[in-house]
């Protein structure tokens, strides 16, 4: 069975890229609410790789803002690659995601992390 | 006077003749086996002859009756005495003919309850012409108060035997006579010749002995009855009787020296055995066999009502797929088969296909297609892919219905990916049809199921493009005497790529090339097509499962592309769809699960118009919003043109719209 979203870890340069690809609805995102937590609590700097998403609604937006949320109020805010280009793109800008995590447009862009 | 008066009485004097003539004739012959007085005879065919006029040409024939009547007995007595017997001679008839119409008898003799009806009325209306008969000749002298009874008697039997074994005999010939040209059964003919000969000869020759052995013959005439019905049991009945009454008449063997009455009550005993031995148990012969045909008939039909009502019998509407079955009866000389095609909606977008066969006929073979139809629907809901489903009905099978054997074709075509994955138990292979080519999918082909615990069903995925169109069937389809499958399937093939594209237009080419010389073994035949949703208004209805929301956005996601949506357009609608979708699966229903109605259209060219309808009792007012900070309704606001909501006690609708840019 497919899973309908599927997280990734890997390790560039001392930095944790965690690959969200596939669609997060109200049926996974619990499950990927948790997985996403421990990936990032297991690595000391991360970056989120969103360019695999194919859907997004207020269910793992919700997430996002909350995993954001938090990660700004450590005073570490969160890196997300998006391409300008990915159909999700206007989804987060609605929401107001850039306001708490720091956007690149690729994964080259985003490393070295500062 | 018009023509139609003109012809019907020009009808009734030919009848009154050909009556009148018969009587006559058959009064002279029978006059030959008198025994009193030269003029009452144990055999009297007239009264066959009045009867078979009566039934067959009315009332209105009686006239001719009573004048041969007169014109046979006036040499014979006074004038007095010639018109009553004349009288007695056609008030008998009539009056058995009466009570015969009064029980809608049939001259066919295939019901006990009309041989029985035959001999009782022959019977009570003779007695009416053997009263007034007797009486007259007693009154006229001609015969002594001592042999007032005898004559009667003689008179009474004669007269009933007249009917009795004149009268089957001619109805049976007469219901002989073949319609149309039928090539005569020699093998039946020949039986009947002999047995006839050997009964006449039996007859010929225990009459004249002096041993009383006359009830020998009745077993002949009870197997003749048996074998060759009515027109043998006729024949039989008026040859041996004859042969015997001429005997009796001439006082031979043991109807010598013997009185009168003795004589005629053995006759007339004999006689009467011969009737019962002959077209009674005809009659009732033919009624059980005529029930045992009707039996059977019924149970065929019952067979066959038993299929048709076990197959589905409307092809469901399936939102991306074109579907069309079709089933064809054999002929009905031929049994039922066990074929049987289904379509079921599965889960995650897929729709599953079956064909498949029972190997067998007759209703034990309708009544395990039923199970095994029944059966592969609920193990299609439950299993993950093709082989699986296979695998586990092959158990089920061996387990539960040991003996069992068919061949399946199952597979399921998920409608987002355009994907048709299928599994084959031992069934001829499908045919895939694209634009430009036509070959058969011939991947993992397996025993059938039942026959064997040790089968390891294999999965083939086949790409389809859109308009690709695949055709599953049946061995009926194929199979012909005397030409070899090879060349079957390769007309198929040929048939069905040149053949009209239209899915229903080209599945019936394709059964009327295939199946020109006629219908040998049931034919089912399933055929499906990837369509493209383009101009097409959907309807979904799901229950609220959080698992749906997926399945509706995967087809609504290829809606929206064959529409013309753009990737980024159709996530967006997607999402703000989506949100709707969620609110319903979450609190909508507060107890018990609900449905969720989804319907989307294209407007004007290019708006896309989304309704998420519910028809739940909502507690809380949208509290997603409340969870995540009301980001759903800002979400849909902000990705759709239009939104709007309208709720009451029987449910809430949501309707959404965006206009697409239209691409250059």
């Amino acid at each position: 069975m497919d899973d309908l979203a599927v997280l990734e870890v890997e390790h560039h340069e001392g930095v944790g890229v965690l690959r969200l690809s596939g669609e997060i609805d109200v049926s996974n995102v619990d499950d990927i609410t948790g997985q996403l937590a421990s990936a990032l609590s297991g690595v000391r700097r991360g970056v989120i790789d969103l360019s695999g998403l194919q859907y997004l609604d207020s269910a793992g937006v919700g997430m996002l803002i909350t995993v954001a949320a938090e990660a700004h109020a450590r005073g570490a805010p969160l890196h997300i690659v998006l391409p300008q280009e990915a159909p999700i793109e206007r989804i987060l800008m609605i929401v107001d995601l850039p306001r708490l995590a720091v956007f690149h447009s690729s994964l080259a862009d985003a490393l070295p992390l500062p | 006077m018009d023509e139609r008066r003109r012809l019907r009485i020009v009808g009734l004097l030919i009848r009154l003749a050909v009556v009148g003539g018969a009587y006559y004739g058959s009064a002279r012959l029978g006059l030959e086996l008198s025994l009193v007085r030269g003029s009452v005879t144990p055999l009297w065919p007239p009264t066959a002859v009045a009867v078979i006029g009566l039934l067959a040409g009315g009332y209105g024939v009686a006239p001719a009756i009573a004048a041969a009547a007169f014109a046979v007995n006036e040499p014979m007595s006074s004038t007095a005495a010639a018109v009553a017997i004349a009288a007695g001679n056609t008030v008998a008839p009539m009056l058995t003919v009466y009570l015969l119409r009064r029980v809608g008898f049939r001259r066919q003799l295939d019901r006990l309850r009309d041989a029985l009806a035959l001999s009782a009325f022959a019977l009570i209306g003779m007695g009416v012409s053997a009263s007034i008969g007797t009486t007259a000749l007693y009154l006229s002298d001609e015969i002594s108060s001592g042999r007032y009874l005898t004559t009667w008697l003689v008179w009474w039997t004669g007269d009933a035997m007249g009917v009795l074994i004149i009268a089957p005999f001619a109805w049976s010939l007469w219901s002989l006579r073949p319609r149309r040209w039928r090539a005569p059964n020699w093998q039946r003919l020949g039986e009947g010749a002999v047995l006839l000969a050997a009964v006449g000869v039996m007859s010929y020759f225990i009459a004249r002995s002096e041993t009383p052995l006359l009830f020998l013959i009745l077993p002949m005439l009870v197997w003749i009855a048996w074998r060759l019905q009515q027109a043998g049991a006729g024949s039989a009945a008026v040859v041996c009787s004859v042969i015997v009454t001429i005997a009796a008449v001439n006082r031979e063997g043991l109807f010598g020296e013997e009185t009168l009455l003795h004589r005629m009550g053995v006759l007339q005993a004999f006689n009467t055995a011969v009737c019962l031995a002959s077209f009674v148990f005809a009659a009732a012969v033919t009624q059980r066999r005529e029930e045992g045909d009707a039996l059977f008939l019924r149970e065929h039909r019952i067979a066959e009502t038993l299929q048709r009502s076990l197959l589905p019998d409307t092809v469901p509407h399936v939102p991306g797929v074109g579907l069309h079955a079709r089933y064809i009866a054999a002929s009905s000389e031929s049994d039922i088969g066990g074929d049987w095609y289904d379509i079921v909606a599965l889960d995650r977008n897929r729709v599953a296909l079956v064909v498949g066969d029972v190997i067998g006929h007759g209703i034990s073979a309708a009544t395990a297609m039923a199970q095994l139809r029944m059966a592969l629907r609920a193990i299609a809901s439950e299993c993950e892919n093709a082989h699986d489903v296979l695998q586990r009905l092959n158990r089920l099978v061996l387990n539960l219905y040991p003996g069992v054997i068919a061949t399946v074709l199952y597979g399921e075509f998920d409608v987002v990916k355009r994907a048709f994955c299928y599994a084959n138990a031992g069934h001829p292979p499908p045919l895939l049809i694209t634009d430009h080519e036509a070959f058969f999918l011939e991947g993992g082909v397996r025993p059938p199921v039942g026959v064997s615990g040790d089968v390891d069903y294999v999965d083939t995925r086949v790409e389809l493009e859109e308009d690709d169109t695949v055709v599953l069937y049946t061995d009926g389809l194929i199979e012909q005497r005397h030409e070899p499958l090879d060349a079957r399937l390769e007309m198929l093939r040929r048939v069905a790529l040149e053949g009209p594209s239209g899915l229903e237009e080209r599945c019936d080419h394709i059964t009327s090339v295939l199946l020109d010389q006629g219908v040998t073994d049931d034919v089912a035949v399933l055929s499906f097509r990837a369509m493209s949703m383009a101009g097409e208004s959907l309807t979904l209805k799901r229950p609220t499962m959080p698992a749906t929301v997926a399945d509706v956005r995967g087809i609504l996601r290829r809606w929206l592309t064959d529409n013309g949506a753009s990737d980024r357009e159709a996530v967006e609608i997607l999402a703000a769809c989506g949100e709707a979708h969620t609110n319903v699966v979450r609190h909508a229903y507060s107890t018990t699960s609900g449905t969720v109605e989804i319907d989307a259209s294209i407007v004007d060219g290019s708006e896309v118009a989304l309704v998420v309808r519910d028809y739940g009792q909502w507690r809380i007012r949208n509290p997603a919003d409340q969870a995540v900070g009301g980001r759903g309704l800002g979400l849909m606001n902000a990705l759709m043109d239009s939104v709007d909501i309208h709720s009451n006690s029987h449910g809430t609708e949501v309707r959404m719209s965006r206009r697409l840019s239209v691409h250059g």
